[in-house]
């Protein structure tokens, strides 16, 4: 009874984001909905938070535990595109009117093994370092001059000479740590996350992220802290030039669901829309170049502006080991 | 009318002093500012003498100070050329506290100043206690197209315009209020018909970048001339990144639907996005004119209780003649 009832929770949020796609794909009342599976091409086993973005509406959601997402109406009517992807598995792109009658999205795996090293001998650096003091600005929220379309911000990091290992990574975001709790049904609505860091090379032809360097999915969750720090020793992630990214990825679910409450310039009121956490740091200081990077909805990496030209990097640390 | 000139000699040194939890560092900070001419000492010399840190404060008289470890009895010691050097125990600081410190020969300033060629007044004068008083930005719902107004009105016309003074309000909120902000600056004269701010005369972009509570900006050198004796100056908000402050709102969302059928509700985040900066305001029985303009660009006039009179920002502004 109890897992139908969280069912129920998790379909009206799904409801939720129907009635945000059929608004903003300007359909009518809807007379059928399309429920698809993401699922591991191998094991069909459902794949948990992989991204679901529609381009033309601007739209992105998380697939929930059980891999389904949903979209409503008549697919062969809607001219949209799908790009659907999950961390280690390739991407999915088609036309959304392809998908109709369509059951289960198979994404195949993309996996490369990365070999310990041993560290011994080898010092520490840490990269983009910050103290409290520096950050008193988060990204990642819908503001009155734009609302937040990205899937992944990046902070870019060099090192001195190529090669190192990635052994933590610290970042700070938005959390209201001052809440009394006693009187809140559920502290998970508030600062509650869940979030993954993606780890990049740079790309070899172009600016901006490359491959990645871990195909591994590092999940973080936090009830209220404002700074998370994550040991990846494990994961043996191998920097082979002199440029990486570390990002964050949004899981746009219900867990990470609240609200922004911003003024409409257009209808001269205020709107509220859907929001989700985190919201990641931006450090008080002007370095010599932009090292924060967006991924769009287009799955394209972009220079991040929103703050240029005053603020450059996000709060995010690096800990490398080199020789 | 310049009221400054009638105070005792001195420096003030606004101490925003603060001890913070960035991990083991205690960091001061404040504001050095000269009494007499009420605008910051840049340039003067900061240490914190056992744990031995020295710095300089910057234009506008900011200086921070950060020590992993502060002894109990360690001294800030404040000095500069011309003002006797100030020693004060860290043990005796509280927050947002003012020191006075004299300066070595204050008759001299003085006669320096009667002996100019053009003399010196200042407008609406506030004083550091006003700077404490609290935020006074006018109310608006949306903020958009927002800006303040206040009516100068002189004795003489043909004003060269030296600097404007304003008090800035940075309250101890979670999360901290970014400390740069951006904001325009605009000089305008009166709308003959109706009486509110009319053309711009000059406008300027104004960048604050540390805590300073007491802000001077210097117009001596964009020789701005008012050619009537009543003017406005006017502070505009911008709607820009660099000036959002994140404020937390609940609102509900279903969590659970119990066996009965009833529905249990959680409170869910809603960030609400404010901007920077926010200026001290406090009460006069008799306050400055002043307006507001809102949505639309239309300038209202603030109202003014006869009885308690009403609020005005801590803006003075300083003109030669």
């Amino acid at each position: 009874m109890r897992y139908l009832l969280r069912i129920n929770i998790k379909l009206m949020y799904r409801i939720l984001i129907y009635l945000i796609i059929v608004f903003a794909c300007d359909v009518q009342a809807q007379e059928k909905l399309n429920i698809f599976h993401v699922v591991d091409s191998i094991s069909k086993k459902p794949i948990r938070s992989a991204s679901v973005t529609l381009i033309r509406a601007k739209l992105s959601m998380s697939t929930e535990s059980d891999g389904i997402f949903i979209i409503p109406g008549n697919l062969k009517l809607l001219k949209d595109s799908v790009i659907i992807y999950s961390q280690g598995y390739g991407v999915f792109k088609t036309l959304l009117n392809r998908m109709d009658g369509m059951d289960s999205i198979k994404l195949a795996k993309q996996q490369f093994k990365l070999d310990a090293i041993d560290l011994t001998g080898k010092q520490e650096s840490i990269l983009n370092p910050f103290k409290v003091k520096d950050v008193d600005r988060f990204t990642g929220i819908n503001t009155t001059t734009t609302p937040f379309e990205y899937l992944q911000l990046a902070q870019q990091f060099y090192l001195i000479k190529p090669g190192a290992q990635i052994t933590k990574v610290k970042i700070r975001r938005l959390a209201f740590s001052n809440i009394d709790y006693s009187n809140i049904v559920s502290y998970k609505g508030i600062d509650y996350v869940q979030f993954r860091i993606r780890f990049y090379a740079a790309d070899s032809l172009k600016p901006g992220p490359g491959r990645e360097i871990c195909t591994e999915i590092v999940e973080l969750s936090d009830r209220d802290n404002q700074q998370i720090s994550v040991d990846v020793e494990k994961y043996h992630i191998m920097v082979p030039g002199k440029s990486f990214f570390i990002a964050v990825e949004w899981i746009k679910d219900f867990v990470n669901q609240g609200f922004s409450n911003v003024f409409d310039r257009k209808t001269y009121s205020l709107k509220q829309s859907v929001n989700f956490r985190p919201a990641i740091g931006i450090l008080n200081k002007r370095g010599n170049q932009l090292n924060i990077w967006s991924l769009n909805l287009k799955r394209q990496w972009k220079p991040f502006t929103y703050y240029a030209p005053y603020f450059t990097d996000l709060a995010i640390t690096a800990i490398v080991m080199q020789e | 009318m310049f009221n400054a000139f009638s105070l005792k000699s001195g420096v003030f040194i606004l101490l925003l002093f603060s001890f913070k939890g960035a991990g083991a560092q205690t960091i001061f900070e404040g504001q050095v500012l000269d009494q007499f001419y009420e605008k910051p000492v840049p340039s003067a010399t900061v240490a914190l003498i056992k744990t031995k840190i020295v710095t300089l404060t910057n234009q506008q008289g900011y200086f921070n100070i950060e020590a992993n470890v502060v002894l109990p009895s360690d001294t800030l010691v404040f000095s500069s050329i011309g003002y006797i050097t100030k020693r004060l125990a860290v043990a005796d600081y509280t927050a947002n506290l003012f020191v006075l410190l004299t300066p070595i020969n204050s008759t001299l300033e003085e006669v320096n100043i009667t002996n100019r060629k053009l003399k010196i007044e200042r407008l609406r004068d506030f004083t550091n206690g006003d700077i404490g008083t609290g935020p006074g930005n006018p109310q608006s719902k949306h903020q958009l197209q927002y800006a303040y107004a206040k009516l100068f009105e002189s004795k003489r016309s043909n004003l060269l315009l030296k600097q404007i003074d304003l008090g800035r309000h940075i309250a101890n909120a979670f999360p901290r209020i970014p400390v740069q902000t951006i904001f325009l600056l605009h000089i305008m004269d009166v709308d003959s018909k109706t009486g509110s701010p009319g053309k711009i005369i000059y406008t300027k972009q104004i960048h604050l970048e540390d805590k300073s509570y007491w802000v001077t900006i210097d117009l001596s050198k964009d020789n701005i001339v008012i050619p009537t004796n009543r003017f406005f100056i006017s502070l505009e908000w911008q709607q820009i990144p660099m000036n959002e402050i994140i404020n937390l709102g609940f609102v509900n969302r279903l969590y659970k639907v119990k066996s009965n059928g009833k529905q249990r509700l959680e409170e869910v985040s809603e960030y609400r996005i404010s901007y920077q900066p926010i200026f001290t305001g406090y009460y006069r029985s008799k306050p400055a004119v002043s307006y507001t303009k809102t949505i639309g660009g239309k300038w209202q006039k603030n109202k003014v209780d006869l009885k308690y009179g009403g609020q005005e920002l801590a803006l003075s502004v300083t003109y030669k003649y």
